[in-house]
């Protein structure tokens, strides 16, 4: 601010601008996801790549009590049309969006995990949340 | 304090969308108008800074005095969030941002109407949209908007080098535009940051993760503090240890039945108005809030002795204080707060004696 003012100097945006309504966040409550799950590190990567693909613990296991692990893949948009839209979302991972061909010497995911997600968000559907 | 007409910005329009602003229009009716602006002194100004930063001290003294006295039932809280705001606020974990809603029309003490503290929109039309309607329209004057510089300020202060994730219901053009903004201040304060929908919040069985699995450790979240609570995932909130933003002690200052306590605690004080749990507790025309109503949803005057309706969820009744009216407008003075600060002000203002989602927001300059 200027000496006396009490007015922003500048008002620069980084984020924000023209683009912002399609500035790659996903749209929509709701929207159901889920992730594929693998017996190795090497069947995840044949289908993700490396940064995408971690071990994790199934969802509702408490980590603390020692559940198995498995590797995962990326969070996904269960819905084929919104993947389409969003160019952020990961997508299924090569062995679904290839048709269901595993890559020689790994195998395809032992299973697809329904996300544990839209816990929150409900009473925003159907309520104003603003103030 | 006047209200002046204004001569409209060539393609105004096509400048606030280029700004990111693409809701100044809701259902073909204006919700951003530029034809009138308000003025101001600036000694009014002072009288509005002054009051905000008082109200703001009360408010922390009333948080205070509700964790210290344990008075969560009469704000409907139950054990799970009384802990939560308890954890909070003896963690002295940081506040961002809060509108407190005043009644003034320029004379005598602004007097507080309500608290938004935990989820308030129309940041983004005071912070940015008007700050370039007074470059382009007022440049002589001078505007009460540091909103900007001080929400960059405020991030660098108590989350520096950290990643926070920004989440809200991005359905809601007004949702989404407000946590952008936020981020984008983020980001200029040089933080890492991550948007996702509330609904995109997942829970790995000891942690909530994004899209990517990672683990949130901070959360701003548009979302109000009830609601989270209510919520499937509202269970899993006390395991774990993360950062939100608003913190949970926050939910005290939002919830409407802070009114009561807060002219309980500073009875006669100039800048609040009488309030209560009971309609008989009071004299005069009222009104009467719902506890966690937001943008005037199930806000009523009341006459005095006039008949009144059922209310199907808990209210308090506060004395009922008009408006300022400019023609058939009722004037609104949204003042910001960041973190500690008074940071400048939004107008709204609506035919109507309350102020809703869709009451205008009209830019204000003042006189040096």
């Amino acid at each position: 601010m200027r000496p006396g003012s009490r007015k922003s100097s500048t008002v620069r945006l980084v984020l924000m601008g023209a683009a912002v309504g399609g500035s790659g966040l996903l749209a929509g409550c709701g929207t159901d996801v889920q992730r594929n799950r693998y017996n190795s590190r090497e069947d995840c990567v044949a289908d993700y790549s490396q940064a995408q693909c971690g071990p994790d613990f199934p969802l509702g296991a408490a980590a603390a009590v020692g559940a198995a692990t498995y590797y995962y893949g990326p969070w996904y948009r269960s819905d084929a049309t919104a993947r389409q839209r969003d160019p952020n979302d990961p997508g299924a991972g090569r062995y679904f969006s290839g048709g269901g061909a595993a890559t020689p010497g790994t195998r395809p995911p032992a299973t697809v995990e329904a996300g544990s997600r839209g816990g929150f968000g409900s009473t925003g559907r159907v309520s104003a949340r603003g103030g | 304090m006047r209200r002046e007409p204004c001569a409209e910005r060539d393609a105004w329009r096509e400048r606030v969308e280029e700004l990111g602003f693409d809701f100044h229009t809701i259902d073909g009716e204006p919700y951003w108008r530029e034809d009138v602006c308000y003025r101001f002194r600036a000694d009014e100004i002072d009288t509005l800074e002054e009051a905000t930063g008082e109200l703001h001290s009360l408010c922390l003294d009333a948080v205070d005095r509700i964790v210290r006295a344990g008075r969560y039932a009469e704000l409907g809280l139950d054990d799970t969030a009384a802990r939560l705001v308890e954890r909070s606020w003896r963690a002295s974990e940081p506040a961002l941002y809060g509108r407190m809603d005043l009644s003034w029309d320029g004379s005598g003490p602004p007097k507080l109407l309500e608290y938004n503290a935990d989820t308030p929109t129309s940041l983004f039309e005071a912070s940015v949209v008007q700050w370039h309607w007074q470059q382009d329209a007022q440049p002589g004057a001078d505007q009460f908007n540091s909103i900007h510089e001080k929400l960059v300020a405020r991030w660098q202060q108590f989350a520096k080098g950290q990643k926070i994730h920004f989440s809200a219901c991005h359905e809601q053009p007004e949702d989404r535009a407000t946590c952008e903004y936020l981020r984008d201040t983020a980001l200029q304060a040089g933080l890492e940051t991550v948007a996702l929908d509330i609904a995109d919040i997942g829970w790995s069985g000891a942690d909530f993760v994004d899209l990517d699995n990672a683990v949130i450790s901070r959360l701003f979240k548009l979302y109000p503090w009830e609601w989270l609570l209510a919520e499937p995932f509202g269970a899993q909130i006390p395991k774990v240890d993360v950062r939100w933003i608003e913190p949970a002690w926050k939910m005290l200052l939002s919830n409407k039945s802070v009114l009561p306590l807060l002219w309980e605690f500073f009875p006669g004080h100039p800048n609040l108005l009488p309030a209560a749990h009971t309609r008989a507790a009071l004299a005069g025309t009222l009104v009467r809030k719902p506890r966690f109503g937001r943008e005037g949803e199930g806000v009523i005057v009341l006459e005095a002795g006039a008949a009144e309706p059922a209310a199907t969820e808990p209210v308090v009744y506060q004395q009922f204080s008009e408006l300022p009216r400019f023609g058939d407008r009722h004037a609104l003075i949204g003042s910001w707060l960041i973190g500690h600060d008074a940071a400048g002000i939004g107008m709204r203002e609506d035919g109507d004696r309350i102020t809703r989602n869709t009451s205008c927001f009209v830019p204000h300059c003042f006189d040096g």
